[in-house]
């Protein structure tokens, strides 16, 4: 599971929504446009709701590790939309290095900080 | 499949109105007696073992004993003279009015030169009806059989009996509106009877409360849909403002707020049904709108002073 953290709110939400909400605002900031995105997340109580979070060029957002739950919140539809949207505004190559990175934590993988991989189609910046 | 339920009885001895009727109740200590003229019976029902419909006709005088079943007894009749729970919590049956037998103990009944319209339910199929409007809880239901019945709740009652003796009379009764008319009679029992111990706050069963009560009903049946404030003001015809200070007056939180709190307690009627080997915290916690079991862990604790894995394995 993730935070993303929005100026001084947290909003937790799991790890593919998470990645893919920063991948759409990398896009939007690079393009200078501008989104609002619902988010999954669970209330205090754990009751599931939403958050709608504005996306641009203004917005630092930031995502962060949360300790894991039994139930992730996961939303298919939404990750393939956002990835969708941020393809749209020319912004693939943050979907790529998103997916890696929450890719690699999902299986676990042993992190190797020294040779970290910035994703197969990043760099050419 | 609840078994087919038809009985027809009828004499003028006195002998085989005792033998004849009291096994259908279960009855001890029944005895007949002449009135004026000839003394003669008639019993027929017709139906299932969830719900079956029945006239008993009586010209002379029957009392006797009858045990908690497992089923409630509604009866009415158009003429003579009836005394239900004879020596105890005693009731004269006026003419027209629907009375329950009590249901969870003895009691004693004395009849005299009666026609009677009886209406069987069997206790499982209206703990189901209760369960979806909320008014069952883990003790299960009580009636008490002294509680004055409202004019309108009477002739809903009399009402949804009257649509199953229509559809009885027109030929064989196809088992979907068969299951549908069960259910409407079981629900408009529901409102003519309200259980004692039922999950519906008191506040609700004032006259004037009727929308928030048809509105909370509605909660309660489809807690386990996503609801929304509008579709909940859909409900009661008022805006979505309008039905929040409703819910606040009388309940004193928001209706969204209340949902909650229907849920949480259905996660923990679930939770009390569930087998532990083959059911996880997290699958009925998703199942009733939880995102977080972590969280979910520490709302229900509050609320029910134990974790829900606790619940769980205690259902075992």
């Amino acid at each position: 599971m993730k935070y993303i953290v929005y100026g001084e709110n947290r909003v937790m939400t799991g790890d593919e929504i998470a990645g893919a909400v920063l991948a759409y605002a990398a896009a939007l900031g690079q393009n200078g446009s501008t989104d609002i995105v619902d988010v999954p997340t669970a209330d205090d109580a754990g009751f599931a709701s939403t958050t709608e979070v504005l996306l641009g060029p203004a917005s630092q957002i930031m995502v962060e590790d949360c300790p894991d739950d039994e139930l992730e919140i996961e939303d298919e539809g939404l990750v393939a939309e956002l990835q969708r949207r941020a393809a749209a505004v020319g912004g693939a190559r943050f979907v790529d290095a998103a997916s890696a990175t929450s890719k690699q934590h999902l299986h676990d993988a042993p992190a190797d900080t020294d040779t970290d991989d910035p994703g197969p189609s990043s760099g050419s910046h | 499949m609840p078994a087919r339920v038809r009985i027809k009885a009828a004499g003028t001895e006195l002998d085989a109105a005792r033998l004849e009727l009291a096994p259908l109740y279960e009855g001890t200590d029944w005895h007949a007696d002449v009135t004026t003229g000839t003394f003669g019976f008639r019993y027929a029902a017709a139906g299932d073992t969830d719900m079956s419909l029945r006239t008993s006709t009586i010209h002379g005088r029957i009392e006797g004993d009858i045990p908690p079943g497992d089923e409630y007894v509604v009866q009415w009749i158009t003429t003579g003279r009836a005394v239900v729970d004879v020596g105890r919590d005693e009731v004269q049956v006026e003419s027209g009015s629907p009375q329950l037998f009590p249901a969870d103990r003895p009691f004693r009944f004395a009849y005299e030169d009666y026609d009677q319209r009886i209406v069987h339910l069997s206790k499982s199929l209206v703990e189901s009806v209760a369960a979806e409007t909320g008014r069952l809880t883990s003790g299960g239901l009580r009636f008490d059989h002294t509680q004055p019945v409202t004019r309108q709740a009477a002739l809903d009652f009399r009402d949804a009996v009257s649509k199953v003796s229509a559809a009885a009379g027109a030929g064989p009764t196809p088992p979907l509106l068969w299951a549908e008319l069960k259910h409407s009679v079981a629900a408009s029992f529901l409102r003519l009877y309200e259980p004692q111990n039922g999950t519906l706050p008191r506040e609700l069963l004032l006259p004037g409360n009727a929308v928030l009560r048809d509105v909370v009903e509605y909660l309660h049946a489809h807690a386990h849909l996503p609801l929304t404030a509008t579709d909940i003001a859909q409900r009661t015809n008022l805006s979505v403002r309008g039905t929040q200070l409703l819910f606040q007056r009388v309940l004193g939180c928001s209706p969204l707020t209340y949902l909650r709190r229907i849920r949480l307690q259905r996660t923990r009627d679930e939770l009390l049904a569930s087998d532990p080997d083959v059911t996880s915290v997290a699958d009925v916690a998703r199942a009733w709108g939880f995102a977080h079991v972590g969280r979910f862990a520490g709302t229900y604790a509050d609320e029910f002073g134990e974790y829900p894995s606790a619940t769980l394995h205690r259902a075992a």
